[in-house]
């Protein structure tokens, strides 16, 4: 993903990303990037769009990239462990 | 144009169109990726706002949000920049030295004036005892309709209400004593109080630290036990709570201490100590003792079961009187006018200073007025004289919220420094109030700062002072810059609103001082007159000394204490009268004008009702009523050392005490001395010498008349039938030594604690008093009163000579244009100066008419003060109302003086 995106632009990411298994609830899209903007993980800022309309970008901060990491990495660690369990699990042997 | 965008550019400004172009972006693209994947423009619409959801909800909330940080952001660049501006504050003031101090000291003495009289005030009227709920608390006791007497109640019938458990959650009698402290080297006096066991629990009290003594202990427990206050128990220990469990030598017993009151708890009368004791100590022993003790009544508090009233409790203790009367006949008869009466504890606390301290309040609200006139004339003063400043600022490009802010900030700093200087303040008056008047007024002695009233009183200067700075700092800002900058910049001219407030200031300024003026001449003349009443004998020259006989081996119950008391006081006052320089000694329970507190006074009052009938009938008589007399013992040499006049009799010989001993265990007729009033009231036109008084037989005999003396208050007219004395001093506990001498009061005391030290180690000498002093108390109340009306009065004169000048002075200066003209076209400098004067005469005449209505209609209030003087009389109020117009016209003199010496060409140029 770019360095900075716009609420929509968020949202198209994370379904082609996933081939829209995850689709995003577009509704709580916005109240969700307030929260992290709250918590100093994302900073935004107004910018043009590719086809000239004004948007409002978001970035990643220093401190939205740590927790980032440190949060993907718990997710991996716990997504890991559930697939090791499914796969050890006699019934879908 | 689509609905949801309508609906949001309904919110106007830069949150409500962000939050609204942020979700329009969104769903536009929504609507061209679907239009993109073959979809018709409407129906992609309808897809787009079914994927979005509520699309109004969101922007609503995020709307919310955006708002609430926008405001927090604000508020944090306004207290960064705060600093700043409080520098350029200091930095502006600090131009105006004059208008500081006079700013500042004005705001430190109207809080601290205001602080120190609402301490007092909280003490006195509201909380005199760190307690809960107070306002269940209530004191019981006899009430004499007939001479407002309020006493106690009997011990039994103290006993005989504990169990009253459907009307008391607590009730406790108590007494105040001194004890002897013999633990370290000297023998020290604490001031303290023997109780019964429910005191605590009357005020709902937690210890400190350690317990309290209960009912149970009190009857059941080692009765040995004592609860040191918090304040001695630091004096003492430093401290330590160790101390409970150990023991403590008073009175010659070992005492354990269990426990140590919360700070602040010194009831009554700045106790000390705690003991449980059993009213065994109180109770009568037979009719004589009961004669002489008044049937020796106790203090007596209680805590109302919730639920019950007090009329409810009134009724219910009628019934108990009653009943009680049923069973005692004898004692109750005489009694028969008296009544139970229950007062709310805070209003029997207060009940002699509630009048005092109201007017006090007002006297202190009048300076608070006197305060924010001054502080407010002050400012209009200084901003109109900036009128320049700031236009030129404006002009510079500040905005003119930019200037009211500055301004409000400046007015904020120098209320900070009010504040500062009032809270100092504040402690300084405490201290003095502690210092000086406790003394006078003993129930002063448990003021201390109060956080409340500081606060409150900060609170009300900052809401002044800020008042006072943005009135004039709004119309200042509301003028264009241009305009003033023209007309003659720093001489922008006064609006007559501006003019009409200085005028209304000072006019109230000189009203306030006029009444504050009177109501302190009016005290202080009638504390003056107060004193040079004649309280019936000579108080000077006379010393007075406590001492207090430890229960446990001057028991006068039984005949070797009372015996060993006797001869300790016989060799005790023959060593004082041989020792150089004392004239005359004598001793006595208590001394006239010796009493803790009017309770303590009623206590030495006694019923005595007049034998008719021939002498040897005494016994079976009914009497038609009693007589409330004084009750002293004194002892034989007492009329003499007190300069009391012998008016018939031989008086007491002295050897009363020896032959009722001889006589022991019969009794005989006692000797008794009573007073002129009593003899005419017994015995009118007659010879009262020789007569038998009842009521008991085998009836007391005259053996002699003296003057009439004042008991406890000079001002008052004598409450009582007269006064009886019993030469019976010596054996009771607590004992008060009568020296008449040239030497000090420490000299005495010197004296006094190497003889006791020779006889009783273990006794201490303690409240060495000069008789007079004690007399002076007596109006303790008044006097304090009074300094603090003259302080007042001092403040409101000092702050009118300042409005005056101050006022008079700038417009003065704002009229020189004026002035120089009439000068240049002739007028004389003379003419110019008594404009000014004459200006100067209408406030003060305008002034001192609103002040002498504002008096004569505060004459209930002042009448609190007011003793033998005429508060209207014509000479008072010429006298105050002459100096006034003096100090007015001395105020304005300046003024005039500089008017008359203005150059009109100077005048002229300047414009």
């Amino acid at each position: 993903m770019a360095e900075s995106a716009h609420g929509y632009g968020v949202a198209r990411w994370i379904e082609q990303t996933t081939d829209d298994v995850l689709r995003v609830e577009e509704g709580s899209l916005y109240p969700a990037l307030r929260r992290l903007e709250d918590k100093g993980y994302i900073a935004s800022d107004w910018g043009l769009s590719d086809n000239n309309r004004r948007a409002r970008y978001y970035s990643l901060t220093a401190a939205g990239r740590a927790h980032l990491r440190k949060e993907a990495a718990a997710w991996t660690r716990f997504s890991g462990a559930v697939t090791r369990v499914l796969r050890a699990a006699p019934a879908l042997a | 144009m689509k609905a949801w965008r309508r609906y949001l550019r309904f919110w106007g400004s830069d949150i409500d169109g962000d939050v609204d172009d942020e979700l329009r972006f969104h769903l536009e693209r929504r609507v061209s990726d679907y239009m993109a994947a073959g979809l018709a423009r409407d129906e992609a619409e309808r897809a787009a706002r079914e994927r979005f959801g509520d699309v109004s909800d969101v922007a609503r909330s995020l709307r919310d949000h955006d708002l609430v940080k926008q405001r927090w952001a604000l508020w944090r660049d306004r207290f960064q920049m705060l600093p700043r501006e409080i520098g350029f504050a200091v930095r502006s003031l600090r131009s105006a030295p004059t208008f500081v101090v006079a700013v500042v000291l004005t705001l430190g003495i109207a809080i601290g004036a205001y602080t120190v009289i609402s301490s007092a005030a909280d003490v006195l009227l509201r909380r005199p005892v760190p307690a809960t709920d107070l306002a269940d608390i209530v004191m019981i006791g006899h009430y004499d309709p007939q001479h407002d007497i309020h006493a106690g109640m009997q011990p039994a019938e103290v006993y005989d209400l504990e169990n009253r458990h459907d009307l008391f959650s607590a009730i406790s009698g108590y007494r105040s004593v001194g004890l002897n402290l013999t633990d370290a080297g000297q023998p020290r006096y604490i001031p303290a109080a023997t109780t019964t066991g429910g005191f605590f629990d009357v005020f709902g009290l937690r210890p400190y630290a350690g317990r309290f003594y209960n009912a149970h202990d009190e009857r059941f427990g080692p009765s040995n036990v004592v609860v040191l206050s918090y304040g001695l128990w630091r004096d003492l220990t430093g401290g330590d709570t160790a101390v409970i469990g150990q023991s403590l030598q008073l009175n010659d017993s070992s005492y354990m201490v269990v426990g140590i009151a919360p700070p602040a708890f010194e009831y009554p009368l700045g106790a000390q100590l705690w003991t449980p004791h059993t009213l065994d100590f109180f109770l009568n022993r037979n009719a004589s003792a009961m004669i002489q003790h008044g049937g020796s009544v106790v203090p007596t508090i209680a805590r109302l079961r919730a639920g019950v009233t007090r009329e409810q409790l009134q009724v219910e203790l009628g019934n108990a009187l009653n009943s009680w009367s049923e069973r005692e006949p004898q004692f109750y008869t005489l009694r028969r006018s008296w009544s139970i009466e229950v007062r709310s504890f805070v209003a029997a606390w207060a009940g002699r200073l509630r009048p005092i301290v109201i007017a006090l309040i007002g006297a202190a609200g009048f300076v608070i007025l006197v305060a924010c006139a001054n502080v407010g004339s002050l400012y209009l003063l200084r901003t109109t004289g900036r009128a320049r400043e700031i236009a030129v600022r404006m002009a510079l490009g500040a905005s003119r919220a930019r200037i009211v802010r500055a301004l409000a900030v400046e007015a904020l700093v120098l209320a900070a420094a009010g504040g500062l200087l009032g809270i100092l303040m504040t402690q300084i008056m405490l201290a003095a109030v502690r210092d000086a008047a406790a003394w006078r007024v003993p129930e002063l002695h448990a003021i201390r700062l109060n956080p409340f009233v500081l606060a409150s009183s900060l609170l009300l200067t900052l809401v002044v002072a800020v008042l006072c700075a943005a009135a004039p700092a709004f119309r200042i800002a509301a003028v264009d810059p241009r305009d003033a900058l023209a007309s003659g910049l720093s001489r922008h001219s006064m609006s007559t609103g501006r003019s009409q407030f200085l005028r209304l200031a000072v006019v109230s300024q000189i009203a306030t001082a006029l009444v504050l003026m009177l109501s302190c001449m009016v005290a202080v003349r009638s504390v003056r007159r107060v004193l040079s009443l004649d309280p019936g004998f000579d108080a000077s020259r006379v010393v007075t000394a406590q001492i207090f006989l430890p229960k446990s081996r001057y028991n006068d119950t039984t005949l070797a204490g009372a015996v060993r008391a006797m001869s300790l006081h016989q060799t005790l006052l023959d060593r004082l009268r041989a020792a150089p320089g004392i004239e005359a000694a004598s001793s006595a329970d208590v001394s006239p004008f010796g009493f803790n507190d009017a309770l303590d006074a009623s206590t030495h009052r006694t019923a005595v009702s007049a034998e008719i009938g021939a002498a040897g009938e005494v016994g079976g008589h009914a009497f038609q009523s009693a007589l409330t007399v004084d009750d002293w013992q004194v002892d034989a040499a007492y009329f003499h050392t007190m300069g009391i006049p012998v008016l018939a009799g031989p008086g007491f010989t002295g050897h009363e005490q020896q032959d009722q001993a001889r006589a022991y265990p019969k009794q005989l007729q006692l000797a008794v001395v009573i007073d002129r009033a009593l003899a005419h009231r017994l015995f009118p036109g007659e010879n009262a010498v020789g007569k038998l008084i009842g009521p008991w037989p085998p009836g007391m005999r005259v053996v002699g008349v003296v003057d009439n003396v004042k008991q406890s208050d000079l001002a008052a007219p004598s409450q009582v039938a007269g006064a009886i004395y019993f030469a019976t001093a010596g054996t009771q506990a607590r004992q008060t030594i009568l020296l008449r001498t040239e030497q000090s009061p420490a000299g005495v005391a010197g004296l006094l604690r190497r003889t006791l030290a020779d006889l009783d180690p273990e006794l201490a000498v303690h409240d060495v008093q000069p008789l007079a002093k004690l007399v002076s108390r007596s109006v303790g109340a008044r006097q304090v009163a009074a300094w603090l009306l003259s302080g007042f009065a001092a403040l409101s004169l000092a702050l009118c000579i300042v409005g005056v000048f101050g006022v008079l002075n700038y417009t003065m200066s704002q009229r020189a244009k004026e002035l120089g003209i009439r000068l240049a076209l002739g007028a004389q400098p003379g003419e110019v100066a008594s404009m000014v004067l004459r200006n100067a005469a209408a406030l003060a005449g305008t002034g001192l008419v609103v002040g002498m209505f504002a008096y004569l209609a505060l004459q209930r209030w002042i009448g609190a003060f007011t003793y033998g003087v005429d508060a209207r009389g014509p000479w008072l109020i010429a006298g105050a109302v002459l100096s006034l117009v003096t100090i007015t016209l001395a105020a304005s003199l300046p003024a005039a003086v500089r008017a008359s010496r203005v150059d009109p060409l100077a005048a002229l140029r300047a414009e």
